[in-house]
């Protein structure tokens, strides 16, 4: 079975120190203003001095049904091998359709290159058999990284052992990343 | 959201919407009476081409990189709105020219000189079944285009300000409505070239046409608010952008109230007596200014409003 690659999210394991934004920049030469990954942060919970707080880390859901595919004009996004969606550059005329029909906000307009543009699971790195630059480079090993069609792959037991949840689903477009936030 | 569509789209969608309507206007016009409505068709046809060639210039200088807008014309996506616009628009753009071309043509221009050699044009009759033939087959074209401005909009879950069929709807009649007020200016400037009957029906026609679509416009306006309101709360957040947000002002203001509500008290007030009495002599050129100003402001509104705010909504 070819490998089908996602990313299973421990919430409660970001310590939110961004090395994920900054190893991506890196890798994949993000301009400065733009980041293809993110951290949100949920509303302080309970009183003080009992309070909490748990960041989410966040990047392209790598979509099942992805919409950014389907509403391009010129056929520059595709559900490319491995489950990872890809954004052609050459390709891409920069309408930035696809920036609108995208629930999660994950793609970002390249003023400079005139073309839209994304994480794509630092594919580069992944067809060496490397993971991700944002997976890598966690100091608490929040993201994990694997092969859903190898049920031995560490992602499938994390499925199988957590009860997971997928953002937006109800948008319908199939997002592929994970999160356990017990 | 940061917005990533601005002014420009706004234009484009609103002068791509203005051609379909003037085009589509103008056909019907010619196809149902040809004699008494030659004057309106023929001022329509003359413009229709022109905002549409504007708004795709526009469209293409909106892109990050213009030089490569020929990718949309090697292929067609079925899936996407934007590519089957793209070609609508294309088909459409050509037939407005050749449709113009078809009224300016007959009884003046017998033969064209290309290079050194001149060709004789077909004769005047058949000119004007072509014309017919051009009619007949730009007015689903056009229909296409007017719909699509709304659809490339609508089809999309991530943004619920737009999601739903309704914008599809409103944004074709939209269309009509203000090509039939530019119309109705553009027939009021040369009001005495034509007999005062005549006047009289072109004016029926017009008022009475956009009174007909201003009416379906409240009626799309209405369930779309309320719609939008009941539903889910993805939904429901995103008409607040509408009901107290920030485009509050613009939307029922700019559009509502100058787009929709003044121009039919106005049009009312001018086609009761017009229908009532018989030799009744139209209002002044004054009038028709005024409605058909406010109409196109109006039309351009809802498109600003739909660009900007659709972008702000977001789902979940």
């Amino acid at each position: 079975m070819t490998p089908r690659y996602v990313i299973v999210v421990f919430n409660q394991k970001c310590v939110r120190c961004k090395a994920c934004a900054v190893a991506c920049r890196a890798e994949n030469d993000v301009p400065e203003e733009y980041s293809r990954n993110w951290i949100t942060e949920s509303p302080e919970r309970g009183e003080f001095p009992n309070l909490g707080i748990t960041f989410e880390p966040g990047q392209c859901m790598q979509c099942d049904n992805p919409h950014c595919a389907r509403v391009c004009p010129v056929g520059a996004t595709d559900k490319g091998e491995h489950g990872v969606v890809h954004i052609n550059t050459d390709t891409c005329i920069g309408c930035r359709y696809c920036m609108m029909a995208c629930p999660y906000d994950a793609r970002y307009y390249d003023r400079e290159r005139g073309i839209v543009d994304k994480c794509n699971y630092c594919y580069g790195r992944v067809r060496s058999g490397r993971e991700p630059a944002c997976v890598a480079t966690c100091p608490s090993r929040a993201r994990v990284f694997g092969d859903i069609n190898d049920p031995q792959s560490e992602v499938s037991r994390l499925l199988a052992k957590y009860r997971t949840q997928r953002r937006k689903v109800e948008a319908g477009t199939g997002p592929q990343i994970y999160y356990v936030e017990g | 959201m940061h917005h990533q569509w601005e002014n420009l789209v706004v234009v484009y969608l609103y002068f791509g919407g203005l051609s379909a309507g003037l085009f589509i206007l103008s056909a019907l016009c010619s196809l149902v009476a040809p004699a008494r409505l030659e004057r309106l068709s023929r001022v329509a046809a003359m413009v229709a081409p022109f905002p549409v060639a504007i708004g795709c210039l526009l469209l293409v200088f909106d892109l990050g990189s213009p030089w490569r807008f020929w990718r949309l014309f090697s292929t067609i996506e079925w899936t996407s709105p934007m590519s089957i616009g793209s070609w609508l628009l294309v088909a459409f753009t050509g037939l407005a020219f050749l449709y113009m071309l078809l009224w300016l043509l007959p009884g003046r221009v017998r033969r064209i000189r290309l290079g050194k050699r001149y060709v004789s044009l077909p004769s005047d009759a058949t000119m004007l079944t072509l014309r017919r033939i051009v009619a007949v087959v730009g007015v689903p074209t056009g229909l296409g285009v007017g719909i699509y401005t709304g659809v490339l909009l609508g089809a999309i879950p991530a943004r619920p300000f737009w999601n739903t069929p309704m914008v599809a709807i409103l944004f074709l009649f939209s269309a009509l409505s203000t090509a039939a007020a530019l119309m109705m200016m553009l027939a009021a400037r040369r009001a005495d070239a034509v007999a005062p009957e005549v006047r009289q029906i072109e004016q029926k026609v017009l008022i009475g046409a956009d009174i007909g679509i201003i009416l379906m416009e409240i009626f799309l306006v209405i369930p779309y608010i309320l719609h939008n309101a009941l539903s889910t709360a993805s939904q429901a957040s995103s008409i607040e952008l509408v009901l107290g947000g920030p485009y509050t002002a613009p939307f029922w203001i700019g559009f509502v109230l100058i787009g929709l509500l003044i121009p039919l008290v106005i049009e009312l007030f001018e086609i009761v007596p017009l229908v009532a009495k018989k030799d009744h002599q139209p209002h002044g050129r004054l009038l028709a200014y005024l409605t058909g100003v406010q109409v196109l402001i109006g039309g351009f509104m809802l498109r600003w409003v739909f660009v900007f705010a659709g972008q702000e909504s977001y789902f979940g």
